[in-house]
């Protein structure tokens, strides 16, 4: 029996692909946006542990010359530990899908993972935001107020320049920047669930 | 990204035939074959960054070939028309290869295996280790022994049956 099933293994074996497929093909066809996606966390986690770090180099410096304040200190650490944390979790999601699982379950991940994105995209920001406005607010009052010491029009006016300034960015920051990256990741996910749902 | 490149060349090399028979075994039509070879690459592609070597590659390389393989059957089952399409096809190159080649009978019964017999017996006639099938399709050892030995009987009677 074993010699005939030599014999079978040589004639499966005769069988070959064609040459006349394409390597490149495949090369094209596989497009790497799972990785890109990746890429964009990995981007936002080391950028928001460097701005965490400046932080406290900034109030150490700080510390010397002003008073600021402990409490606006920390929501500023909290908010960019929160950043980089909240980052982790959707890369940590993202590596759970696996090649090796059924396409139904990276289906069923992949939604998930869209549901929560889109989560931390809208309503996570303007949370974020909201602490962070109210982390530098608290950070900065004690230098504020001593600016303020000076009544005069144009400080009262620089004053309110510079507060005006940060809510524009802010609401800029959520409601555009962050609304287009979230609209550019769903994209991506919406095309690689698409291809993968033309599978079955 | 280079070093990714050059690892699924490799890859590729040293694999397409081997996914290409067991699409085949499966399908039983070249292009159809070619066509399934070419998905389970590009999730080679896609997901070589996140391989974490927990296996070989060639376990891993398998279980993707395997499960593209076993969505294909579903993905014809849930669909009747094509489905039928699919058998039709194959019966046209079904003839042809008969008059070809004997490997197309060996193929022929191989088709007429269950979905995981197909799996288990192209692994072992590509000589792969028992301990990899297992790993592979995530059962031990002695269970592929057992299923082996009962696997090579039942092709062995369809063989016979068919010449």
């Amino acid at each position: 029996m074993e010699k005939d099933f030599e014999e079978l293994k040589t004639l499966f074996q005769q069988k070959k692909a064609s040459m006349t497929f394409s390597q490149k093909v495949v090369d094209q066809k596989a497009k790497d946006d799972i990785a890109l996606l990746k890429k964009n966390h990995l981007k936002t986690i080391i950028t928001f542990i460097i701005t965490a770090l400046a932080i406290i180099y900034i109030d150490k410096i700080n510390a010397q010359k002003l008073n600021t304040s402990d409490y606006g200190f920390w929501i500023l650490i909290g908010c960019s530990l929160y950043y980089a944390l909240s980052k982790t979790y959707l890369l940590y999601r993202l590596n759970k899908i696996k090649p090796t699982q059924s396409v139904l379950q990276t289906i069923v991940q992949l939604e998930e993972y869209k549901k929560l994105n889109i989560w931390m995209h809208t309503y996570g920001e303007v949370l974020y935001v909201l602490v962070l406005g109210f982390g530098v607010y608290l950070y900065l009052r004690p230098v504020l107020d001593k600016f303020l010491l000076d009544k005069t029009g144009r400080t009262v006016l620089c004053f309110w320049w510079v507060w005006g300034a940060f809510i524009v960015w802010m609401i800029i920051y959520t409601f555009v920047i962050k609304r287009r990256r979230m609209k550019k990741d769903v994209d991506i996910l919406e095309k690689h669930i698409q291809s993968i749902k033309s599978e079955i | 990204m280079e070093n990714k490149k050059e690892i699924f060349d490799q890859l590729f090399t040293e694999y397409r035939d081997w996914i290409f028979r067991l699409c085949y075994s499966y399908t039983r039509s070249e292009t159809q074959a070619e066509d399934l070879m070419q998905e389970c690459f590009s999730k080679v592609w896609i997901n070589l960054t996140s391989f974490q070597h927990r296996s070989d590659y060639s376990t891993w390389i398998y279980r993707i070939a395997a499960n593209t393989c076993l969505m294909l059957l579903r993905k014809e089952k849930n669909n009747p028309v094509k489905y039928h399409e699919t058998i039709k096809d194959n019966c046209i190159e079904e003839k042809y290869d008969d008059n070809e080649d004997q490997s197309a009978v060996l193929y022929k019964a191989i088709a007429q295996l269950n979905e995981i017999d197909r799996i288990i017996i192209s692994m072992v006639l590509e000589d792969v280790s028992q301990k990899q099938i297992g790993e592979v399709l995530g059962i031990t050892e002695n269970n592929v022994n057992v299923k082996v030995f009962r696997i090579k009987k039942q092709l062995k009677e369809l063989l016979s049956k068919n010449n």
